[in-house]
């Protein structure tokens, strides 16, 4: 069976359990295993932009040095946060010399890194060396009927040079994979905007305004349900619903999906036992299961 | 026409320029940036005018504003920009000014226990928002 390194993140190991669960289950019915790398470290989460500011990368690159100890330089990364934040820091070691200069002379207990590791998100592995013909061969439950949002965000295609789609303004590799798994891909015009992000600790206010225009721009072309790849996605466009119930009274909640847990109910015999639905996924789960 | 700028703006533009890397002066408000940020409406100042006052030196004007803490750094304005600035740094580096000088946005243990969150939400907004 193939194998890759695994990079779970911080926050598959808290509020984004279902996120890594799913995946755990799904990919050996595709032919292939995530790895989880030993001692990993935090990515920094959102990479930092302050060209003075070396120190934030820091634990991004001792994870680039635990992938390259592998001998296999890729790592795959669940969370569209990660997936970016290691691409970019790995750019940064690439072609700025004084930061990386900088960073192997402070981490001089460790391995010096070379530069070569290469950051995939598990979309990518999926649609370009598994293959979404695979994927719909998996397939033992078609979600036939169901019409389903993707919602990429923001790091999944942004910088445009980090995007895991070639068409960033318009990217397709979600949409093909709910086609892949016998739903319907509708279209959603707020799929790559931002969810309001790291702004939910302090302003979650700001957040829900900001999911209420995702929701609606989704349901208005009739999708039943949302899916995304990012846990603080996931956390704003279901927690932040509960915001909009108190105080909107025509509005009506979506069920919000990682695109794993799409992937386990097409995939897996059983039905899935989540936990971290506020808005209830059941309505949809009791169609495929009887 | 020249703008002559005083010691102090001259530090504070030298300051922006570097932490950010970015040449605000390329900026010639076609307004790309503020018709594809998600937040514009939140916003007292909007991303391409946060460049125009940049350029007019109006240095204090931006780093009081609102806009620079709704700005999450989707970079939905880098990427629409026809000349590439990144005005994503640029709010950083204007919210970096003020946070290396303890000015934080908010105080991190009454924000911290208001609800659960998860860890990359906390981690990232305690790195952009406090000291």
């Amino acid at each position: 069976m193939l194998r890759y390194n695994y990079f779970p993140g911080c926050t598959l190991k808290t509020t984004g359990k279902e996120l890594e669960k799913s995946a755990l289950k799904v990919s050996p019915r595709l032919g292939f295993e995530l790895v989880e790398l030993p001692r990993w470290h935090c990515c920094g989460t959102v990479v930092a932009l302050s060209s003075d500011n070396k120190m934030h990368s820091i634990g991004a690159v001792r994870t680039l040095i635990r992938v390259q100890e592998t001998g296999d330089p890729k790592v795959v990364s669940l969370c569209s946060i990660c997936y970016n934040t290691l691409a970019r820091v790995n750019q940064r070691f690439n072609t700025d010399a004084e930061f990386r200069d900088a960073v192997v002379k402070f981490m001089d207990d460790e391995p010096e890194y070379e530069g070569k590791v290469q950051s995939l998100h598990y979309l990518q592995v999926l649609r370009d060396e598994i293959t979404y013909d695979r994927v719909k061969e998996a397939v033992i439950r078609p979600l036939s009927g169901l019409k389903v949002a993707p919602y990429y965000g923001c790091l999944l295609l942004r910088p445009k040079e980090f995007s895991i789609d070639p068409n960033y303004e318009s990217p397709t590799v979600l949409e093909d994979l709910i086609e892949s798994l016998g739903a319907e891909a509708v279209d959603n015009p707020y799929k790559n905007e931002c969810c309001g992000s790291y702004e939910t600790v302090h302003n979650p206010d700001q957040v829900a305004s900001m999911v209420y225009n995702i929701i609606e721009g989704a349901r208005k072309n009739g999708a039943e349900v949302l899916v995304t790849s990012c846990p603080l996605c996931h956390f704003n466009l279901d927690r932040r619903q509960q915001i909009l119930i108190k105080a909107t009274p025509d509005f009506q909640p979506m069920p919000i999906l990682y695109f794993t847990e799409l992937m386990e109910m097409a995939l897996i015999e059983e039905r899935p036992q989540w936990t971290n639905h506020t808005v209830s996924v059941d309505e949809i789960l009791d169609r495929f299961y009887k | 026409m020249e703008l002559v700028l005083s010691k102090h703006k001259e530090d504070l533009r030298e300051k922006i320029m570097y932490i950010s890397g970015e040449d605000f002066y390329r900026c010639y408000q076609c307004g790309e940036c503020s018709a594809g940020c998600p937040a514009a409406d939140k916003m007292d100042i909007l991303p391409n005018q946060i460049n125009a006052y940049l350029q007019a030196g109006e240095f204090e004007k931006v780093l009081e504003s609102k806009a620079i803490w709704v700005c999450v750094a989707c970079f939905e304005c880098g990427t629409r920009c026809p000349h590439e600035i990144d005005i994503a740094k640029i709010n950083e580096a204007l919210r970096q000014i003020k946070i290396r000088k303890n000015m934080d946005l908010y105080n991190i243990w009454e924000v911290a226990s208001t609800g659960e969150f998860p860890t990359v939400a906390l981690v990232a907004s305690f790195r952009k928002f406090t000291a």
